[in-house]
């Protein structure tokens, strides 16, 4: 079941995006809850009670959690650095479509702090906003068959780091040593929706 | 241990899918024909989230060390000469070491062979289930080769139990009308209707993360859509106008329009159809 908050993307969205995720993560069994830039979807494992009675029961949590407002889980979301090594194959490419120096690119990438939106695409891949309007840009045309594992990417709005190595179409601007994802780790993903990252350069 | 003596060119570890990390990006991933692998589970005894083999494309034959109860369900299969499998299933008693060899999938996509005890590998993120494009879970998050050989879990029973009147609410696989519970906003009321009223083929182009469906394009009204969780089921509508649906490996989050949901009843029986097979789909209230 997916309950859709607006159509619009933005931090303030994603902040009640997550009240509602965590109001309904605490208050209900025996669900699994996604959130995404703006909408939480539910899912059921056995569902207990009748439609109805579900829908009654998330209409008041999502009420209540706009009305609380201060539930909000920004409190308990988390600030994640990633040193990133600025060098990536599409670097130079994507200073010259923004019309400035690659130092200029490096430095918008790195300047601010970014908002977990959701993850999906592959395990640990996070959607990260919002990024400087200036530096964005289409995805690229073909995507490439194999990126490497711990890219630091960009496309439209967006920026993300590629937790293992999979296909993709955003463009590469440096890559990181970070261990974004690892089932043998308590938790396994190194970004949570709702948490914040700042992308730190490192030179070597 | 159970040895794998040749392995088909598909061979995965499954259980009933990963649950609790979709909001991490980790998909349900499990069998693809969730009756048929708790119906071949039912079949020796085990709980129905025990591990069990997904077996696909071609022929192959196993072993165990021990003597034990093996059960098929799922694709009809051919076993010495004879039909075995399907949705109700087979079971077969087999002693120590005793060559048990599927010559061929007559029949559907996916079998499911499960040993009484089942396959008693460690979970990975709470579950047994492979997923390749990440390498999570079964073996070594990879398929399975000859050679490969696999603990089974302790088992209280050795007989058979599962009685037919389990089987009523089996899925017909011959069916080739799918039922799907339309969403309301989604790809706009005539993309809908035209949908509903089409035939499909199901593409070459599938596997387990989704099935494409061949057929004359569908337009759909461009209207930007957030990105927002999807599930196995779903059947998204992209540009190119031809529905792709949803299987257990898809990712967690999609962004194209969405059609509806395959009833979860109906999803073993897509699972089941092979490449070329038409279906057509109808609405459920």
């Amino acid at each position: 079941m997916t309950i859709t908050l607006g159509d619009e993307m933005s931090q303030m969205m994603s902040d009640n995006v997550m009240a509602v995720a965590h109001a309904i993560e605490s208050r209900m069994n025996r669900v699994e809850v996604v959130p995404s830039y703006a909408a939480v979807t539910v899912f059921f494992d056995h569902p207990s009670s009748k439609y109805a009675e579900i829908v009654t029961q998330l209409e008041k949590l999502v009420a209540g959690s706009a009305a609380v407002g201060a539930e909000s889980p920004t409190s308990a979301s988390k600030l994640v650095r990633i040193p990133v090594r600025y060098d990536g194959e599409d670097l130079d490419d994507v200073a010259g479509r923004a019309n400035m120096t690659r130092e200029s690119v490096i430095d918008l990438h790195s300047s601010r702090e970014y908002r977990v939106y959701m993850l999906g695409f592959a395990p640990g891949f996070a959607y990260l906003g919002d990024l400087d309007e200036r530096l964005a840009l289409p995805r690229r045309d073909s995507p490439r068959k194999r990126v490497p594992a711990g890219s630091v990417a960009i496309a439209e709005n967006q920026t993300a780091v590629y937790p293992s190595s999979t296909a993709g179409g955003w463009h590469l601007i440096g890559r990181t040593g970070a261990t974004m994802f690892d089932i043998a780790r308590e938790p396994p993903s190194l970004l949570a929706p709702g948490d914040r990252v700042r992308f730190e350069r490192v030179d070597e | 241990m159970i040895r794998i003596l040749k392995a088909p060119p598909f061979l995965t570890i499954q259980d009933l899918g990963r649950r609790g990390f979709r909001k991490i990006g980790v998909p349900l991933s499990g069998a693809m024909d969730r009756w048929a692998i708790t119906r071949a589970n039912a079949l020796v005894g085990n709980p129905e989230d025990a591990a069990a083999f997904e077996w696909a494309l071609g022929g192959g034959a196993i072993a165990c060390d021990t003597d034990c109860v093996i059960a098929l369900a799922g694709a009809t299969v051919e076993i010495n000469g004879k039909s075995a499998g399907g949705a109700a299933g087979s079971t077969f008693e087999l002693e120590k070491r005793q060559r048990l060899e599927i010559t061929r999938v007559v029949r559907g996509r996916f079998a499911y062979l499960s040993v009484s005890g089942g396959i008693d590998l460690p979970r990975a993120l709470g579950s047994r289930s492979t997923y390749l494009p990440a390498r999570i879970g079964g073996l070594d998050g990879r398929l399975l080769q000859g050679g490969d050989a696999l603990p089974i879990g302790n088992s209280g029973r050795s007989a058979v139990d599962a009685t037919e009147s389990d089987t009523h609410d089996a899925p017909n696989y011959e069916d080739d009308r799918i039922r799907v519970i339309p969403f309301a906003d989604g790809v706009g009321a005539s993309a809908r209707d035209r949908f509903f009223a089409g035939e499909y083929k199901v593409s070459p182009q599938s596997d387990r993360s989704g099935y494409r469906l061949d057929c004359a394009p569908i337009p759909v009204q461009s209207r930007a859509t957030l990105s927002a969780a999807v599930c196995p089921g779903t059947i998204q509508l992209p540009p190119g106008g031809s529905p792709i649906l949803l299987m257990a490996d898809a990712p967690t989050i999609g962004g194209y329009p969405i059609v509806g949901v395959v009833c979860a009843a109906d999803l073993p029986i897509i699972a089941q159809k092979e490449p070329g097979q038409s279906i057509s789909f109808i609405r459920d209230a």
